[in-house]
């Protein structure tokens, strides 16, 4: 409770607050309703009509994506791709970022700048090498190649963000575990790890939508029958005719894992992207 | 006292098992090459042959089938073969098969179909291509099919019947080429060089020791370079030329000599003879006076230049190691960093996973980026270009130009700045909004204003392209209900730089929002009511205690912005895709036309080695002015 600003909560200024904030939400917002819209709508048009509110809606282009077309495949190909990039990513990241936090050792500064710079790379410059390389390593239309490079994309920002929440958490903890015999890996484990969770779950939620969102390269590496959500979805807006009822449905079926995972981790969120930068 | 000598031999050591590992691999791969080429040559007289029974009146009908009869003597390791015409089989090496519909149930018919189809649509092209640029010399099978799988080979060979290729031949089988054996000689240096060191110790010591070890090292290195490595696989390929010798020779006599006209044999050996890559010349030569066919001369003798260059290659890099190591060991300074490591090697098992992964997939792609930013494509083939690309890119003054690069550097700098502008300026406003713990709804509000940044910013891009239509678009809809004129968004620059910004704010301001919520949150609530009692206003609270706490969490942040803000693709390109001619495009997508669009991959990668010096120089300075990461190396 603080002393400071009106302690009512329906003071004009929170009342003020409180229009302004709806009117931004709605206008955040306008863009998403009318995507729910199309896809509620039986005509593959794209509506023009302002008004955000469907009119006559079924579910019909709900049940083309799932049925009609090879959504399924492209699910379980998205969410192995997915699931595994994150889980090998924070691990990764993790350990990673346990060394720089922790130990101080010949070439630690060079690591973390290599960490920072390969965020400046374009991927342009990337493309073709990259696609040769998997060619040769045998890698091409395999949902392993696409782990690794979404793992190797996810794992430098990963690193800097668990690092700087890692840098947070007083040593004097590890020094008493050390102290009563525990050992590195108990101390990474049973300590950091949990005390970490926030930024984890981030770095978690970070890598998943790198791999669940990712297209330019899934729709270079892949043949069709392992194509991901992304890059079937990108199929149905042709160059010249769009079914955007399809694509519309396919939208928000593609995006409610990475929403829910955004509800559930918002409270992380807030906390675990700044905790490290705050200390700097 | 005798470390010195312990160094010399691990040097030498690494270099010969170094370049023997080279070469281990370099055979595996010509041996590959090797079993795929009887195979290859065999199924081309095959094509030849069936083509010739379809065409020309005298042959039997049934030539093919007695040709497949007599291979199995002739091409080692051959276990089946059939030609196929649409979907029936024409001849098999299984007679009662002849004749007969490909299956529908059986995969591997279907396989077999679906590769003649493809085969079919690839000579079209290829075809096409040719038409297109005449003086091209394009190789006459690049259609061939090979895979391997679980140790058998399959070759698949389109083949021309009736002016029109839709008929293969297949073969399947295990070939066994010749062994490839080892390059003892680069141990036999080895051993040489080592006992001449140990000598040269008696002699000489201190600086003359080392430069010995070198230039014993160095010697190693250029002999194998020069003469073991590519007299080595030199004997093995000659062995291959033998071979493929004999098995033109048995195909000729298995049936090919009989269906070939006489004026058509010297072009049907350049033809079977051809590399499936196009890329060399043709292995055997004209029909020498007994009509047997040999080896083309010229073909050899660039084939043993190309061993040498590729030998060398790697026995420059490889000597170059070793005389590093043997150099440092000698200064007693490998032995030092073998002690750090050791000592530290807990820190550097955590680390090593993901510097390998980067290594692989970040580091070597970006190298060989960068050195492509040298090369010009000719072609197929990449020749060296100095700074021709990027002389090109930096001394095109045409300022005015929309695909210029001062043009383009200066969109992108005015997209970036803007942008990040924007997502910080709304994201803060908010985040100060949403900081109040009275305020009804506060969490609501909160999950609703993160949702643009759980969409997927293709979709994102997709959708926002279609509200701008300039028909359909619902924005022209809210002009035209408030009584504005309709805007052709597309048409003009500023309204297409409009709605790559609109979307992209939207899109952006959550990260922004959240980072400045988790840092106002983090700022104890006793330092505003300290400023509160000593009669600060609230603007002086937000000046002196707010915006000043906040820069630790909002300088990194908008360092990642700024650099995710200037490399982003998927908005430009989906949303104004350049329009009008380009004009929009920022730095990144001018990258990806040069590439993908104009064809142009090495002023592509110099283009790209430019925005990476930008955003490296950016990164640095502002790093070094505000001090963003210092805390994060200590």
């Amino acid at each position: 409770m603080s002393i400071i600003g009106d302690s009512r909560p329906w003071s004009p200024g929170r009342i003020l607050k409180m229009v302004f904030l709806t009117i931004m939400t709605f206008a955040t917002l306008y863009p998403v309703l009318w995507v729910i819209k199309m896809a509620l709508t039986p005509s593959q048009g794209f509506d023009a009509s302002p008004n955000p509110f469907p009119t006559d809606p079924t579910l019909d282009n709900f049940r083309h994506v799932l049925f009609e077309l090879p959504f399924f495949t492209w699910l379980l190909n998205s969410l192995i791709v997915s699931v595994v990039t994150t889980a090998l990513g924070v691990f990764l990241a993790c350990t990673s970022a346990y060394a720089l936090s922790r130990f101080r050792f010949p070439g630690r500064a060079p690591a973390m700048l290599s960490f920072l710079v390969t965020q400046m790379f374009p991927g342009v410059l990337m493309m073709i090498p990259l696609y040769l390389i998997m060619d040769t390593l045998g890698l091409l239309n395999q949902l392993l190649g696409l782990i690794l490079v979404y793992s190797t994309i996810a794992i430098p920002f990963c690193v800097w963000m668990l690092k700087g929440y890692f840098d947070t958490i007083p040593k004097e903890l590890e020094e008493a575990a050390l102290m009563d015999g525990a050992s590195t890996g108990t101390i990474f484990w049973r300590i950091i790890l949990p005390l970490s969770l926030p930024a984890v779950a981030v770095t978690a939620l970070f890598s998943f939508m790198t791999a669940w969102n990712e297209f330019i390269l899934a729709a270079v590496f892949m043949n069709e029958d392992k194509y991901t959500l992304p890059v079937g979805l990108k199929q149905m807006v042709g160059q010249f005719a769009t079914e955007w009822g399809y694509f519309a449905a396919g939208a928000i079926l593609v995006s409610i894992p990475v929403m829910a995972l955004f509800f559930a981790l918002q409270k992380s969120l807030v906390g675990g992207l700044t905790a490290g930068g705050v200390k700097g | 006292m005798k470390q010195d000598l312990r160094h010399f031999i691990a040097a030498a050591v690494i270099l010969s098992l170094g370049l023997s590992g080279v070469a281990v691999v370099v055979a595996g791969m010509d041996r590959a090459k090797a079993e795929a080429r009887s195979f290859l040559v065999a199924a081309r007289a095959a094509a030849f042959v069936y083509g010739q029974e379809q065409t020309v009146d005298e042959v039997d009908e049934g030539a093919t089938q007695a040709f497949f009869e007599a291979l199995p003597p002739q091409v080692s390791g051959l276990e089946g073969a059939l030609v196929l015409r649409k979907t029936k089989i024409k001849a098999h090496s299984d007679p009662s098969r002849e004749g007969t519909n490909l299956s529908r149930d059986s995969l591997s018919d279907k396989a077999i179909y679906d590769a003649g189809r493809q085969m079919k649509s690839d000579v079209a092209k290829n075809l096409e291509e040719r038409e297109k640029s005449p003086d091209l010399k394009f190789e006459p099978y690049p259609e061939s099919r090979l895979v391997r799988k679980k140790g058998v080979l399959t070759v698949q060979v389109p083949s021309k019947v009736d002016g029109d290729y839709e008929a293969l031949v297949q073969l399947e089988g295990t070939p066994t080429p010749a062994p490839r054996g080892f390059p003892w000689g680069l141990l036999v240096a080895m051993v040489l060089s080592i006992a001449m060191y140990a000598g040269a110790r008696r002699a000489v010591s201190g600086g003359a020791l080392v430069a010995v070890g070198n230039v014993l090292l160095l010697g190693s290195a250029l002999y194998g370079g020069f003469s073991v490595l590519p007299n080595w696989r030199g004997d093995a390929r000659a062995t291959d030329g033998d071979a493929e010798v004999s098995l033109v020779g048995g195909l000729l006599e298995a049936g090919l000599d009989e269906v070939t006209p006489p004026e058509q044999r010297s072009e049907l050996l350049y033809q079977l003879g051809l590399d499936p890559r196009g890329r060399s010349l043709p292995v055997l030569s004209d029909l020498g006076s007994d009509g047997a066919p040999t080896l083309n001369a010229e073909f050899a003798e660039a084939q043993t230049k190309g061993d040498t260059m590729a030998a060398i290659k790697w026995a420059i890099p490889i000597g170059l190691l070793a005389m590093l190591l043997f150099t440092l060991g000698f200064m007693g300074l490998t032995g030092r960093a073998w002690i750090e490591l050791v000592s530290h090697r807990r820190a550097y098992a955590y680390l090593a996973p993901a510097m390998v992964g980067l290594g692989v997939l970040v580091f070597i792609p970006v190298t060989y980026g960068i050195v492509l930013g040298f090369m010009n494509r000719v072609y197929n083939d990449f020749q060296f270009a100095g700074l021709a690309n990027y002389v090109g890119i930096l001394s095109d003054t045409n300022i005015a130009a929309p695909t210029n690069f001062y043009f383009t550097l200066g969109v992108t700098i005015m997209w970036t700045v803007l942008n990040v502008f924007l997502h910080v300026s709304i994201g803060l406003f908010l985040a100060l909004l949403l900081n109040d713990e009275m305020l009804k709804a506060r969490g609501v509000y909160r999950v609703l204003l993160i949702v643009p940044w759980a969409v997927p910013n293709y979709i994102t891009a997709l959708i926002w392209k279609q509200m701008f239509h300039n028909e359909f678009g619902a924005i022209n809809f809210f002009l035209a209900g408030v009584g504005l004129e309709p805007i052709s968004w597309f048409q003009t620059f500023w309204p297409a730089f409009f709605t790559n910004l609109a979307t992209n704010t939207w899109l952006g301001f959550p990260f922004m929002m959240v980072v400045s919520l988790g840092a106002l949150q983090s700022i104890p609530t006793d330092l505003y009511e300290a400023a509160y009692v000593d009669g600060a206003s609230r603007w002086q609270r937000f000046k002196n205690i707010t915006l000043p706490l906040l820069m630790p969490a909002l300088v990194p942040a908008v360092i990642v912005g700024t650099v995710w803000t200037f490399n982003m693709f998927n908005i430009i390109y989906l949303v104004s895709g350049g329009a009008p001619n380009g004009a929009t495009d920022i730095l990144i997508t001018e990258a990806f036309r040069w590439a993908f669009e104009r064809d142009s991959y090495g002023y592509a990668a110099a283009y790209s080695t430019i925005i990476f010096v930008i955003l490296v120089v950016f990164t640095v300075t502002t790093n070094r002015l505000t001090g963003a990461t210092k805390g994060a190396f200590e």
